[in-house]
């Protein structure tokens, strides 16, 4: 630090350095409390926005419960073109990929499940959206498509949903062993977990594929 | 003036200063670094604390649903590990957690009136369908303290609700997926079989007592006799020694004497109020006013009760006249609320008081004042109490003394009976798997095993059953592992072999079946010769509630026929015996034709599987990316 000898140079010092800086300062200041205030008002319009969705999202599964699927679609495409910015964009696509698939609108249920994966935050959905989007494939007559698909990640917890769709697209290419290999991995895995497997083991029996010849 | 400052900031007062200012900062840092967090964790999910009371609160719910759909049964037959089933519950917790903090992150959010409307719609704060308020009151402060608290709770749920539905409510399945599940879920096979049972050649099978004595020698441990223990042991239990307890009168007064603070009910206020709601800053002038003028309507003549049925914002006491009941301090949620309702004398009604809520007008209408109870009141409570305390003393002296005792003389428990005063007690023979009375426990059992008890021969450790029992064992008596002898078991061998002789004849018998009906015999001429029972069982489902439950299902995976072909398989049964099946033909179920409850049942339950799957796998993926620490002591 340097010293100085007496109080007016202190003075002097300082005028100096404000001469030079001044500026500097008072645009640093102007652009931080603008920046506050720009940050403040944009996430108290996330906020806004988000909570608005999630009341709209709210009576979008109100109308999806109640089988009303015209509203749903309406709603629901709705909330994914006007509030693209919030979670529940996402939650609209997969209920409007229901109504789409339940009445065979395959390409969008489709177009739905593609943009989950898309743009889905939570992780976890994009993966149950990949699982319904193989299946919509496979609806398809793509089961190669479906293959694919599910073979690019191979998320943990997923292993067993994955396979049984797996199971199903071998068996749609006519590969027997690789379909049936899928279906049990998938059989062991669900019941340990406890879901029910009943339909499963009807895919599995349908391959024709005798237990092992007799002791 | 700098000058000045610059001088005195060398000198020793400054440095005085700022060493006064290090050491408290320090001293603070130290505190507040150190201090435990007085809430009990049951686990941390991603950091985030799950107490082990909130735990509890689930735990307990869990199991008394449980124990609600059981009836009558005993529940322990359905949860034969207490401490797996804590696990089982915790986890469950964990995994809510997880999906809460995954939609929190990806930012779902609830306005604090979608939160209201939710709150008004729950079953558990409704009679007959309304909202009741005195149920809502009740229930908030039996489990929440604070209306923040609860508040939280609910848009935490909602949240997870959201999440939920988004994964289960959107299950499908396409028109192509169901055609398909309604086909094979009712296709039907036309069946039929040979039954080549054991019995067509266990008659002729002569079984020699040195062949019986082979296959014992080949199977020795088929035919063993289980290694048995019995025991003697000293037991030491809390309730045991409370009974003991002699209890001395000035002790008891002087217990009350020192925990009289204890029975102190504390004043308690019966009060109306009226709420306006401030939501916003500009609102709240706007509240302000609102409430000035109802309380000068109440001055001018208008009843209290009628002001806040009409203009009340507390939805829940407004109906009631504003009546909040009686409340103690602790009870009320609001500090500013309770000073002022504190500062009130009978029938007074304050002015405007602002809370979290917005403006509270309160009137007094009762005071309860606080009062000690009675010695004789709580003598009881007092005297059990006493016991307990007394017992647990006891407990440990005389649990040190057992275990000392035991220790220093291996080889009997009665000098640690008579030092303790204590009785021994035995139990009969019991095996490693189960065993009567206290060998029904399994630590019991296992140490009863252990090489220091059993092989040693010495008094074992001191052995805690739950916080309040304690057991020193040692071995009475000891039965090897036997072997049984020949002549004991020479029936059931010969039986055996018998059997295993029949079902290889059997299979041979069944191949041969199979190889002439592949060269063109007919399969029902051949067993009619052979005297085996032709069984059609015609076209059934899967589902057919038939005998032959192993040939139905055998059937069900067996390829389809080509056309106008059969397709015969064989298999050996589990009960013993052969079936040679003949599958004729297949046919798809038609879901056009299928009666539409029956669809609807069918697409439901498999929707139902589809769900579970999703979210199970949501669970799991993110359990699996969680950093998670459990407590298991605190559960």
């Amino acid at each position: 630090m340097e010293v100085y000898d007496s109080e007016r140079e202190q003075i002097e010092a300082m005028k100096k350095w404000w001469q030079a800086n001044g500026k500097a300062v008072v645009t640093g200041l102007i652009l931080g409390v603008a920046s506050l205030v720009g940050w403040q008002q944009w996430s108290a319009y996330v906020t806004t926005s988000r909570e608005t969705a999630s009341v709209e999202y709210d009576v979008l599964m109100q109308e999806l419960e109640m089988g009303q699927s015209d509203a749903v679609r309406q709603r629901g495409l709705r909330i994914i073109a006007d509030y693209d910015n919030t979670p529940y964009a996402v939650l609209a696509a997969l209920a409007v990929a229901k109504v789409a698939a339940d009445s065979d609108d395959l390409v969008m249920a489709r177009a739905q499940l593609q943009s989950v994966i898309d743009k889905a935050e939570e992780v976890e959905l994009q993966h149950i959206a990949r699982a319904r989007l193989a299946r919509i494939m496979i609806s398809e007559g793509q089961p190669s498509q479906a293959l694919k698909t599910l073979q690019s990640v191979q998320p943990v917890g997923f292993e067993s949903l994955y396979d049984e769709v797996m199971g199903d697209a071998h068996a749609a290419l006519g590969n027997t062993d690789q379909a049936r290999a899928s279906y049990e991995r998938a059989i062991a895995g669900f019941d340990e977990a406890g879901v029910d497997t009943s339909f499963l083991r009807i895919k599995l029996d349908e391959l024709g594929v005798l237990p092992e010849a007799t002791s | 003036m700098l000058q000045f400052i610059r001088d005195r900031a060398q000198s020793w007062i400054a440095i005085i200063i700022v060493g006064m200012l290090i050491l408290a900062l320090g001293a603070f840092a130290w505190d507040s670094y150190f201090r435990a967090d007085p809430v009990v964790p049951a686990a941390f999910v991603n950091g985030e604390k799950i107490s082990a009371a909130e735990f509890q609160r689930s735990y307990q719910s869990q199991r008394a649903r449980l124990q609600e759909q059981l009836g009558g049964i005993d529940i322990s037959q359905f949860i034969p590990d207490e401490q797996k089933y804590k696990q089982d519950v915790l986890e469950q917790l964990i995994k809510e957690k997880l999906i809460e903090q995954s939609a929190i992150e990806a930012g779902y959010q609830i306005s604090d009136l979608a939160l209201g409307q939710k709150i008004r719609q729950f079953r558990d704060f409704q009679t007959d369908g309304q909202f009741d308020s005195e149920k809502y009151e009740q229930l908030l402060r039996q489990y929440f303290g604070s209306i923040g608290a609860f508040e939280d709770k609910i848009r935490r749920d909602s949240i997870v609700q959201q999440y939920r539905q988004a994964v289960m409510m959107t299950a499908w399945l396409t028109p192509q997926e169901e055609n398909y599940l309604i086909s094979k879920q009712e296709q039907q096979r036309d069946v039929g079989f040979v039954d080549i049972p054991l019995s067509s050649f266990s008659d002729t099978i002569e079984v020699s007592d040195a062949e019986a004595k082979e296959y014992y020698e080949q199977h020795t441990s088929r035919y063993m006799t289980p290694e048995k223990v019995s025991i003697e042991y000293i037991e030491l239990a809390v309730p045991d020694l409370m009974q003991d307890v002699e209890v001395d009168e000035a002790a008891l007064r002087d217990l009350y004497e020192s925990r009289k603070m204890d029975f102190v009910v504390p004043e308690e206020r019966r009060l109306r109020h009226i709420l306006v709601e401030a939501g916003t800053e500009e609102a709240e002038a706007d509240a302000l006013a609102r409430a000035e003028a109802l309380l000068a309507s109440i001055k001018g003549g208008k009843s209290f009760e009628a002001v806040a049925k009409e203009s009340s914002d507390d939805f829940g006491s407004a109906t009631q006249g504003g009546d909040l009941g009686y409340m103690g301090r602790d009870a009320m949620m609001d500090e500013a609320f309770a000073d002022a309702a504190f500062a009130l004398s009978i029938g007074d009604i304050s002015e405007p008081v602002k809370s979290s809520y917005g403006y509270h007008i309160i009137k007094l209408v009762d005071i309860k004042a606080n009062q000690t109870k009675a010695f004789e009141e709580v003598r009881a409570q007092l005297e059990d109490d006493y016991r307990k305390q007394q017992a647990e003393e006891l407990f440990y002296d005389k649990g040190e003394e057992l275990a000392n005792m035991a220790f220093e003389n291996p080889d009997s428990l009665e000098p640690a009976a008579e030092e303790t005063g204590l009785i021994i007690k035995s139990t009969s023979l019991f095996t490693r798997d189960a065993g009567p009375g206290i060998a029904t426990d399994e630590k019991v059992r296992d140490i009863a095993f252990s090489d220091d008890v059993l092989i040693a021969g010495n008094n074992s450790e001191p052995l805690e059953l739950g916080k309040e029992r304690l057991v020193v064992l040692r071995v009475k008596e000891h039965v090897e592992v036997g072997q049984r002898p020949f002549d004991s078991v020479k029936a059931a061998v010969i039986e055996t072999v018998r059997n295993e002789k029949a079902q290889q004849l059997a299979n041979m018998a069944g191949d041969e079946l199979m190889a002439q009906v592949a060269s063109g015999g007919d399969i029902e001429a051949i067993a009619k010769e052979k005297g085996w029972e032709w069984k059609a069982l015609g076209a059934i489902k899967r589902s057919a509630g038939v005998n032959d439950r192993d040939v139905v299902s055998y059937a069900f995976k067996m390829p389809h026929p080509a056309a106008d072909q059969v397709e015969y398989s064989g298999f050996s049964r589990q009960l013993g015996g052969y079936a040679v099946v003949a599958l004729y033909s297949v046919k798809d179920g038609d879901a056009e034709s299928v009666d539409e409850t029956q669809k609807q049942s069918l697409v439901q339950s498999r929707l139902r599987a589809l769900r579970i799957a999703d979210i199970i796998a949501a669970m799991d993926y993110l359990r699996d990316s969680a950093s998670v620490t459990v407590f298991p002591e605190n559960l």
